[in-house]
Formats: structure tokens, sequence, C-alpha cells
């Protein structure tokens, strides 16, 4: 996943027919976006774990 | 005479009472339901306007529940465990005599007859529902100033934030409109207003009450709660709405519980360390007096630091904004011009991350899960602020902590996130106040099914301390 631009954030929505958004919701859509973008990049090595969808506790029900 | 008009001062007074002396009261033939409800409705009336924490009231609607709730006591009849309770729920459960809009402009402001499972658990158990509260739109944001109602105020000073998204909940506790309210939790949206308005809040374990019937934020995060005066009330609360549901998938049964480790009030507690959580000193300095107060009850306290926290925030969001996206599809599609910007720009994220990053986010969960459950096997409790500071003023869009600055959103939730993240239980109960006179919160968050385990030692606090029964001026 490579970061964010404000011009291919447009491109991308344009290509998908979604509706313009004005240049504050742009930045700060590509804020939320890029912030994903250092997470995910902090997460190399992890692709051997099977992803918890939800939480699962191992208890005993009656 | 002046006996009669202290009972009448008594009686004009009622909204300040706990559920567990209203309960008392109220089967003892005291007052009735209808003093109470009409006692609240008053208090209501003069509090609302300060804090806006009503969305939908009904007041006739109210009072006549109360009477029939009289009638039934007049003929030796007990609802249940909550006669006569005044129940106050946040706009996002479905109730079929109230509108529900989780306070956007997308959802139609007619009842749509229908009742959450919890809401009718409560009903079943005698409660009133007086009437809907204030929330951050969709539950998207922790700091109730958006809403299609207006942003919510802070009982103990109006020109700051109650934090959210259950902000109307925590405003009605505060302000002693209601004994009880109901809240839903995300990434700490009942702790967060419970901590910023001085109030109980509980988090319960996932799968441990039904989600039926409450709007969804993010399916694999969100969670219902009950909010209250007191971790005492909190418990009668929590043991009506608790349990399996047929409707809702992601409930259990009757399971064993966690029991405490240790017997007395030496409970095992760890106090979450980590360089990662920046804090207030004020924060701090309550947070290190409380454990005092739970040292020297018997309790055993040791130090433990914990990494990873600021990765797991990052996936915690990517999960949200994920699952929100996959929700908001349709209105988004259909209404986008009908959401504030706040909420919209989080859900148009949302639909640019892709699904490797969302698994990637989940990923990362089990790794963080499994390390966070060797504290959990080890510890009666973890102990941590819920919040790093107090409410930050209406507006405030960003804040300084410890000469970083983060923005008021992100202060919210930076610490509460981790039950959610984890799906294990968490309260947060009152442990003090700023010198700006606003409170400060503190969180236990307990092992799987250990809300048992968290609320006896928040009754415990709260029997040695008086934070959770100061009141705003």
């Amino acid at each position: 996943m490579t970061m964010w631009t404000k011009e291919n954030l447009v491109q991308y929505r344009k290509q998908l027919g979604w509706d313009e958004l004005n240049d504050e919701q742009l930045n700060q859509v590509l804020a939320i976006l890029n912030s994903a973008h250092d997470t995910l990049e902090s997460l190399d090595g992890i692709s051997w774990v099977e992803p918890d969808i939800g939480f699962r506790v191992k208890v005993k029900c009656d | 005479m002046l006996k009669l008009s202290v009972i009448e001062v008594e009686k004009s007074n009622l909204y300040e009472l706990t559920i567990a002396e209203l309960s008392r009261k109220i089967h003892h033939g005291e007052f009735s339901v209808t003093e109470l409800v009409s006692s609240c409705l008053d208090r209501i009336e003069k509090t609302q306007e300060t804090t806006n924490a009503f969305v939908a009231l009904n007041p006739e609607l109210a009072l006549e529940t109360a009477r029939k709730l009289d009638l039934h006591f007049g003929q030796g009849q007990i609802s249940g465990p909550l006669h006569g309770i005044p129940v106050a729920v946040k706009d996002n459960y479905l109730t079929a005599d109230y509108p529900t809009t989780a306070c956007s402009k997308i959802y139609p402001d007619n009842p749509i007859g229908l009742d959450s499972t919890m809401v009718a658990k409560l009903r079943s158990a005698g409660a009133v529902i007086i009437g809907k509260t204030n929330m951050h739109e969709w539950a998207y944001g922790a700091t109730n100033e958006e809403s299609s109602f207006g942003a919510t105020r802070n009982p103990w000073n109006s020109n700051h934030i109650t934090g959210g998204s259950s902000g109307g909940s925590g405003a009605a506790l505060a302000a002693r409109m209601v004994p009880a309210a109901l809240g839903s939790d995300t990434g700490g949206s009942i702790r967060i207003p419970s901590s910023a308005c001085g109030v109980s809040g509980l988090k319960p374990t996932a799968g441990r009450v039904s989600r039926t019937g409450i709007l969804p934020l993010s399916w694999t995060l969100d969670i219902g709660g009950p909010m209250a005066r007191s971790a005492q009330d909190l418990r009668i609360l929590f043991d009506v709405i608790a349990g399996f549901d047929p409707k809702c998938p992601t409930t259990y049964g009757i399971c064993s519980a966690n029991k405490i480790k240790n017997s007395g009030h030496r409970f095992r507690i760890a106090m979450f360390r980590s360089s990662e959580i920046l804090c207030d000193d004020a924060v701090t300095e309550s947070v290190e007096q409380a454990l005092a107060v739970l040292r020297e009850d018997g309790a055993v306290v040791d130090e433990v630091n914990f990494t990873g926290l600021e990765t797991g925030f990052g996936a915690w969001k990517i999960i949200l904004h994920c699952e929100a996206a996959a929700y908001h599809a349709k209105f988004l599609a259909e209404s986008a011009d009908l959401y504030s910007d706040n909420v919209r720009v989080q859900v148009e994220a949302g639909r640019c991350l892709s699904s490797s990053t969302y698994l990637k986010a989940q990923q990362y969960r089990a790794v963080f899960n499994q390390r966070f459950s060797q504290l959990t096997n080890q510890y009666d409790l973890i102990v941590m602020p819920t919040l790093p500071v107090t409410a930050p003023r209406i507006g405030q869009r960003e804040l300084e902590v410890n000469n970083s600055t983060i923005t008021s959103q992100d202060a919210m939730t930076s610490i509460a996130w981790i039950a959610n993240f984890t799906g294990l239980p968490a309260t947060s109960i009152p442990c003090g106040f700023d010198e700006r006179g606003l409170p400060i919160g503190l969180m236990f968050v307990g092992p799987p099914f250990g809300e048992d385990t968290i609320l006896s030692v928040a009754e415990r606090y709260q029997a040695l301390t008086d934070w959770h029964n100061l009141v705003p001026s």
C-alpha cells in the first residue's frame, strides 16, 4: 500500500462515481488514510497470524 | 406540620437517590412511582436547557406507565428489580414508543414500533423509559459535539463537552435527571462520558449483552451497557440486561464467571503503564491516589509495562472505519449531504480502505489480544485512567498533553479503545477532579466475563471514597 495523495484520492473517487468532496473534506480523509498507512507499515511480519474477527472467549458454557 | 413538610421536600428531591435506594423505598411504599417519575420530569425540565441531554421525551407516556406500575403495586405486584425506576436510553437503541435517529438527519423521527432486546428487558423488569438521550451522530465520535440536536453540554461546566458518544446519558445522570441510563460503546462511548461527567459506566464483555435493536457502528467492536451513579447500580442494571438472546448470534448463555483470585479485599491489580499513554498530571495524580486507597485496603498492586498501544490504536481505527463504511454504504450513496462533515469524512475514508488492510488490522488484533490475555490471566483487574485529560472545551479541536498535541477525538479514545479491541469488560468510575472542577475517571479492565470482579472492586472503592456522590452545583 502506498501513501495516498490528494490527486490519486480524487481520481479514485471519480473512477468509482462517488460525489466530489471539498478541499477540507479531502484533507481530512487523506489524514485518516495516511494514518492507516502508517499503522500498516508497522504490521509487517504477522502475515501468518489468523485474524481475530471479533472477540472469541474460551469459557465453559452450561 | 413540620414532619409533613420534611416529607414533601424529600419527595421533590427523589431524583437525587440511587437505584438501590429508590427500589428499597418504593418497595416499602414510601412514595409512588408516579411521584418519582414526576420528580425526574421536573428535574429534566429545569436542567435540559443547560445540558441538552435529551432528544426525545414523552412525559404523558412516562406518567401513564408510572400510574400502571402503581396500580400493580397496589395489587401486590412488583414488576421486577427495576419496578418504577426511570431509565434514559441512548438514541441508537430502538424503542417502540420513541423515535430512534442516532442523532443523524437520515433516520426518520417517528417511532419504529420495536424495542431493542435490552430495552425490552428493562421494561419487563419494571423500568420506566423516560426518554432518549443525545449522542454523537451515529455514535461515530467521542465528543458529542456532532448531533442533529446540537452539542451536549457537561453539567460540571456547560462550556465543556460531555465526551461521547453516550454523552446525553452521561449528562442526564450527572445532572440528576435520571438514576439510570443505557449507552453503547465501540471505543469507549460508555466510559468516556462516564469519566467526563463524573458518573459510573460499564462496558460488558463482548457477547454478554444483546445488540439486537442497537443501530450498529462497528460489528466486531460494538457493545451496549449500563450507566448509573454508582457501581452498585451498574450491577443491578447489568443483572437485568445481560444474557443470551436468540435474536443476537454473538450472545453467550450462562457461563462460568471468572472468580476473584484472592479472597477478601486482596485483589491482585495491575497498574497499566506505557510510554505510549500521555496523561495530564491531574489525571495521573488522581489515579495514583485511587490506587493508594485500594492498596491501603489490602489490594496487591503491581506495575506492568505494555507496548504496542500506538499500533493497536491504529488497527482499532482501521477496523472501526472499515466496518462503519460497510454499514453506511447505502446511506452514503443516497444521502451523503445529510451527514455532518465530521462523520462523513470518516465514512468516506473507510470506503477507501482495502479488504487486506482490514484483515491485517484483525491479524494484529489477534496478536495484541494474546499478549493482553497474559495480564488478565495473572491479575484480577487492570487499572488505567479512562481518559488522559478532563473534558475539553466545546469547539476545542486539539489539546496539549505533556507537550504533545493531540486531537480531542483521539484524546477521548486513546486509552478506552483497548477494551473494545480485546472484547474485555471495563468500568469507569469517578476518582477525582482537576483544578477547574472537571471530573476524572478511573478504569478497571477485567478478564473475560469478569464483570463481577470489576464491579466488586468498584463497589469497594466507592464504599471507601465519596467522589461518585458529588453533584454539580
